[in-house]
This record gives structure tokens, C-alpha cells and sequence, in this order.
């Protein structure tokens, strides 16, 4: 079952109540002990509806948190009744343990130093001291998250240290080898798990080259768009959920040049006027939170990158040539070397009667709009298997196993790691999702209303499994 | 011989050559024509550099004698410029648009230059063209292009739907099958341009061969009339 997304959660306990219920919640905790401390005339104020607040030492008391004059240590319930009668930085900061109170008073306490910003050194210093009586700091900072932005913004200088594993950045080069060249791309982001949601921030430092304008706010767009459909939910008690929100915007993580008109945009260059931009610059998003490509795939790496089988390949009816074909595609490549020739003069004859047969047979390249393969080829390559017992894509790059020379190569077969690339990616496995080709998701099918699916954001819900450290947190489409 | 590949990246992938002999005659192939106006065809292009541009390959070649060879670590879903000189003397690999050091990136930068200016000398290609607020497909050149259409995706850009076009619309036969096309072979998409300017359209889903491989095609076209 899907979830909604979280639309009544409990308030933040960032914007704490001040009304007359903490302060009399207070008192009722620590109300008779502490009065007997209480050396000077108490002055007694009115709720709004008459109802007696507290009680207020007429002096103030030390305002470094030590002890009162006479060197006696002041109970810190007293102290902190005071900060709340008060209401003063001094009266806040003179508290000298502030575990004595709940998480509401305390949040009702940072509340009383955020009326003066920015904080002063002693307020600041207050505020710290605050979070740190949290009896578990990272969980507060994420229950409590706006609040403990409220502070950051105004001063406090809260570390970041303090957020355990509820915030962190991430900063590593991904590599994959596909075909025999190295791929690499930059992941860089940087996470914060709050009360409702685990949010992803990731940084573009856009570079466009001379008259280009970036079309910053339409690509972040799409980005949102492709991304934000998933929430952590935890499956052992459903009500508990995470959104899982990215968050693209300017930032040190990525380094992008724009150039102007089309192009092919990678990892690292984009493209001012790409059509195909919904698409592509999500995809190169997915490489930058660190995820792999899945187009032309070998079926066991696409299973492991994909986490699913290949596509079913076409029925005996509708490619009833499909053993042909595969029988003429096994001649070709296992052509004998001849006594007298070199292995690189085989490669070329096998590259040649493979080219014969393929060229025979455009349909097995021509899924509209790329040459990822389509249900035809996977029923030749299904049919190689079964006469042969081994993968066909496999078994060209085994015969035709190296370049035979720049000499032996025919102008337009070229570049023999190209050519080859083209043979072998025709017989392998590409998804349709985001980080395939999302262009071909047929209708009805997952990828086709997700191009995201629950794989791809699945490390963020593990993130919130582990800062929660409770709990089965899977990532579950909200919309 | 002067060869410059770009190849690869995510699909359609790029299949571009260009090569150069000592005296000056070329040969080019292109598989995705970048958006330009008028357009710049798909398919293969040949004839002899002027005298100008020969010296300068040759000047490069010379600086490049012994020189080591590059090679950079291609971003993912980037294609390759491999540039070669004899096959023999090195090669500098990188994602099409990275700047190369010294002699390298000066010869890179010529190419990539005549890798667009040389499609003004079609063998047999075809472009996308606009005529009367209806696109063209038409053939370029002397000989003829063995083509193959399926299904055609026209892309308008971000704001707008693409189209889809059944590859018998521009065939003699059904979709799917080999056709060629010749000089004065042009053909008039069924698809309705957008109410509002577009600054690109791109056409996938053709393939073209050369007698020994199909290679799949993108004609781009910018500012469409």
C-alpha cells in the first residue's frame, strides 16, 4: 500500500508553546522545592486569564550560572523558575543545568534567548548548553529542527557534530568501466534528517561559457520533479515516515560547464538549449547522488545494478527467425584462424561476416530512438543461449577479442573499440528508468509513472534507519 | 592520415569520423548532427581540404612528432574525441569539449572545427529542414543513403509534447524495412509544429547504413522558420 504523504504530523516542537501551560507545567515540577530556596520577596505576575504564573525573586540572581552571594549553590530549578518569570537572556543563561526541565521547557527557554538576535556571547553560549541537556542531542536536533536552525541563524554556534548521524556530507568519485573506458563522476551532497523528512542538498556551481544563460531555476525544476516522489516509511509501525526531498540549488558540490546550443551533456557539461533536458539532467543528477548508469548492460550487471530481469525477449511467433539469425551470428564470430594468418586477420574476417549478418537485419538496432536493444534482439541472444550455452554479447567480445590494426580496418567500420561497442550494446540490457532511458517506458509499466524507482533513493531511507537506529525504513512512492 | 573519432556516450551515442590523408582528401562520416541553421547533415561527406587548411594540419603533425599522448578520464554518459596521427605516433582521448594540452588541443580544436564546416560537402547525408512551417527530411550529396525509419520521435524541446511518426511515412514500404535515398529524395514529416517558437528540433529514430554497418542518426535543426 502506498502512503500519503505525512499531512498531520505533530506540531514541531521547534515553536514551543510559551503560554501559561509550560510555565505552569513547570512549576508543577518543581514549584515546592524550589520556593523554599527563594531569599528575596517574590513578585507574582497574572496569566492573561488571572491564574497565578509564577513566582519571581525580586533581584536577580548570578548571571554566570554559579552560585548566589554567600557562595551556596543555587537549586537550577529555582534558577530556571526565574529565566521563565523573567524572561531575560541574564535569567536563561543563569541556569546551571537545564536537565532538570523537559524538552518543552527547554525549547521554551531557546525561545526566550531568540528574542534578542543576533545572540550575544553569553546567550550563545546559553543556547549550547541547552541542546546539550537534550538527554540524546542528534534526535532533538532532528525533532526539533527548525528550532535548531532558529538558532544557527541567529548565533548560537551550534557544531555540526552535534547532529551524530543525522546530517552529513558525502564526497567521493564514482567509476564504472563500460566496454573497456573508464567513466568516472563526482558524488557530492550533503543530507539533514528532520522531524518529517530527510533532505538532500545538492550544490551547482554552474559555468557557461560567453552569451550562455543557464536555465538554472527549469533544471532544478526537473530535477524536483523526477526525484521528490518518495518517502521513508517504516514498516514496522507505518505512521512513522521521512520524506525523502532533494534539494538541487547553488552550492560547491558540482562544478558544471554550460555550453551554448545541443550537445550530448555528461556528468560535468550541460547544455543550454537540450531538448531532452527533463530527462537528461535528472539522469546526470542521479550520477551526482551516486548511482550508476543502466544502459547497455550485460544481463548479470544489469541485474545487479537494476535489481530486476530483462525485459522478456519477443515469442517464437513474432521473431520466429531469431535461432536463424543466431546460427548465422555463431558462424561469423567463430570463424577459424587460418594456419597462416595472424590473430589479428581472423578478428577482421569475423568483423566482416558479423557485419554482413547484422547488416542484414537493421531491426535488431532500431528500437526507436536508440540502439538499446528491443524485444527481437533479446530473442536472438535468448536463442544463442539455448543452441550455445553462453552469452552472445559475451562471446563477440571474446572472438573479436582486440583492435586487428589500424592497417586492417575498414574507413568505415573506424574505431574498433566504437564498432565493437555498437555489436555488443544491440544484445545487452538497458532499463527504462531514470538512469537508463526513460524515453522508452512503455505505458502501464512502474517506470513509466516513476522513472525513479525505489532503488535509486533506497541508501537515503537506510541513512534514516540508521540515524533512527529502530525500525524497517524502505523507500515507498507518496505520489 | 589525420583521424579524429568521437564515439559513445549515452544512447544515441555518437559515431563520428574524420580523416585526413597527406594530400588532402577527407572522408567524414556523422550520426548526429548538432543544431545548427541551416542544418548540419547525417551521413558521409568526403573531398580535398584547401591548400590553407592542409599546411596547418601538416605544421600540427610535425609539433606532434613524438609528443606523448593524453589520455583523460571521460565523464559518465560524455562521449570520446580520440585524435590520431598515423596510427602510429599517439593518441589523445577525451569527452568532447575538453580542452587538450599543447599541440594536441590546437590539432583538437581544428578538427572539431571541420567536423561541422565539412559537412557543407555531403556524399550522400540527409538534414532536417524547414519549409512553408512543416519540416523536411531531404537528402544531401551525389549518392545514394541506405536508410532505415521505425518509429521517428520529434522533440521540440522542453515545453512541448514530442510527436511520434510511423517510419512508413517517409518510406516507400513499411516501417522498419531498408530504403535508400537518393538525390532529390526529400520527404515532409506529418507533424504539427508548436504554436510558440521552439529553438530546437531534434529527429531520432532513423538509422543509417553504409553498406557494412546501420548506425542510428539524430538531424537537429535550430530556429525553425
Amino acid at each position: 500500500m502506498v502512503p500519503r504523504r505525512p499531512t498531520s504530523l505533530p506540531p514541531d516542537r521547534g515553536d514551543p508553546d510559551l503560554g501559561p501551560g509550560v510555565v505552569l507545567h513547570f512549576q508543577q515540577l518543581t514549584g515546592n522545592r524550589a520556593v523554599s530556596d527563594l531569599v528575596a520577596p517574590a513578585v507574582q505576575r497574572e496569566s492573561p486569564d488571572g491564574g497565578v504564573l509564577a513566582t519571581t525573586p525580586a533581584a536577580a540572581g548570578p548571571t554566570d550560572g554559579g552560585a548566589p552571594a554567600g557562595g551556596v549553590q543555587e537549586d537550577p530549578h529555582v534558577q530556571a523558575r526565574r529565566a521563565f518569570s523573567e524572561r531575560t537572556v541574564d535569567a536563561v543563561a543563569a541556569v546551571t543545568d537545564y536537565t532538570v526541565v523537559s524538552d518543552g521547557e527547554r525549547l521554551a527557554l531557546l525561545e526566550l534567548l531568540l528574542e534578542v538576535a543576533p545572540m550575544s556571547p553569553p546567550a550563545a553560549g546559553a543556547a549550547r548548553r541547552i541542546w546539550q541537556a537534550f538527554p540524546d542531542v542528534p534526535l532533538a536536533a532532528s525533532d526539533y529542527s527548525a528550532m535548531w536552525e532558529r538558532c544557527d541563524v541567529a548565533g548560537a554556534g551550534l557544531p555540526e557534530s552535534w547532529l551524530g548521524a543525522g546530517a552529513g556530507h558525502t564526497s567521493f568519485t564514482l567509476e564504472e568501466n563500460v566496454h573497456g573506458s573508464d567513466f568516472v563522476a563526482e558524488v557530492a551532497y550533503g543530507y539533514r534528517i528532520t522531524r518529517d523528512a530527510i533532505t538532500v542538498k545538492v550544490g551547482y556551481t554552474f559555468m557557461p561559457n560567453a552569451g550562455v544563460t543557464v536555465p538554472e531555476a527549469a533544471w532544478f525544476g526537473f530535477i524536483r520533479n523526477t526525484w521528490n516522489h518518495y518517502t521513508a516509511v517504516n514498516q514496522v509501525d507505518r505512521t512513522q515516515m521521512r520524506r525523502i526531498e532533494f534539494q538541487p540549488g547553488p552550492g560547491a558540490d558540482h562544478a558544471v560547464v554550460v555550453h551554448a546550443g545541443t550537445g550530448r551533456a555528461n556528468a560535468g557539461e550541460f547544455y543550454q538549449d537540450d531538448v531532452g533536458a527533463p530527462n537528461t539532467i535528472p539522469h546526470e543528477f542521479g550520477h551526482h547522488i551516486g548511482l550508476e548508469d543502466e544502459y547497455e548492460r550485460s544481463a548479470a550487471d544489469f541485474r545487479r545494478v537494476a535489481e530486476q530481469d530483462p525485459a522478456a525477449p519477443a515469442s517464437a511467433a513474432d521473431a520466429p527467425d531469431a535461432p536463424g539469425i543466431a546460427t548465422d551470428i555463431r558462424g561469423a564470430i567463430m570463424l577459424e584462424e587460418h594456419l597462416f594468418e595472424t590473430h589479428g586477420t581472423a578478428v577482421e574476417r569475423r568483423m566482416g561476416a558479423l557485419n554482413r549478418v547484422m547488416y542484414q537485419h537493421p531491426e535488431l538496432i532500431q528500437t526507436a530512438p536508440t540502439n538499446v536493444g528491443n524485444a527481437k534482439s533479446r530473442a536472438v541472444a535468448a536463442a544463442y543461449k539455448a543452441a550455445y550455452g553462453t552469452e552472445l554479447w559475451a562471446d563477440i567480445a571474446s572472438q573479436i577479442d582486440r583492435n586487428p590494426g589500424e592497417s586492417l580496418l575498414n574507413t568505415t567500420v573506424g574505431n574498433f573499440d566504437d564498432w565493437r561497442e555498437t555489436m555488443i550494446g544491440g544484445f545487452q540490457v538497458t532499463s527504462t528508468s531514470i538512469m537508463g532511458m526513460p524515453e522508452l517506458a512503455a505505458a502501464g509499466t512502474p517506470e513509466h509513472d516513476h522513472p525513479v524507482q525505489p532503488r535509486h533513493v533506497r541508501h537515503f531511507a537506510e541513512l534514516v534507519q540508521g540515524f533512527l537506529g529502530h525500525g524497517r525504513w524502505v523507500p515507498e512512492a507518496d505520489h | 592520415m589525420i583521424r579524429l573519432q568521437r564515439w559513445g556516450g549515452r544512447p544515441p551515442r555518437d559515431d563520428e569520423l574524420l580523416e585526413v590523408d597527406p594530400d588532402g582528401t577527407f572522408r567524414m562520416r556523422r550520426t548526429v548532427g548538432p543544431a545548427t541553421q541551416p542544418a548540419t547533415p547525417v551521413g558521409r561527406f568526403g573531398g580535398v581540404l584547401p591548400a590553407a587548411s592542409r599546411k596547418v594540419l601538416a605544421d600540427l603533425e610535425a609539433r606532434l612528432l613524438g609528443a606523448p599522448a593524453e589520455r583523460h578520464p571521460l565523464p559518465m554518459d560524455a562521449s570520446m574525441d580520440e585524435l590520431t596521427i598515423d596510427g602510429a605516433i599517439g593518441t589523445a582521448a577525451g569527452p568532447a569539449g575538453i580542452t587538450f594540452g599543447g599541440a594536441w588541443g590546437e590539432l583538437a580544436e581544428v578538427l572539431r572545427g571541420m567536423l561541422v564546416d565539412l559537412a557543407a560537402h555531403p556524399v550522400a547525408a540527409i538534414a532536417l529542414a524547414s519549409s512553408d512551417g512543416s519540416l523536411v527530411v531531404e537528402h544531401q550529396g551525389s549518392e545514394e543513403l541506405d536508410l532505415v525509419a521505425t518509429e521517428l520521435v520529434v522533440s521540440f524541446g522542453s515545453t512541448a509534447p514530442a510527436a511520434r511518426v510511423p517510419g512508413a511515412a517517409i518510406t516507400a514500404g513499411r516501417s522498419g524495412s531498408a530504403f535508400r535515398a537518393g538525390p532529390g529524395w526529400a520527404v515532409r514529416l506529418p507533424v504539427a509544429l508548436p504554436g510558440t517558437p521552439v529553438p530546437v528540433i531534434r529527429v531520432e529514430g532513423l538509422l543509417v547504413g553504409d553498406g557494412t554497418l546501420w548506425r542510428p542518426a539524430v538531424v537537429e535543426l535550430e530556429r525553425p522558420g
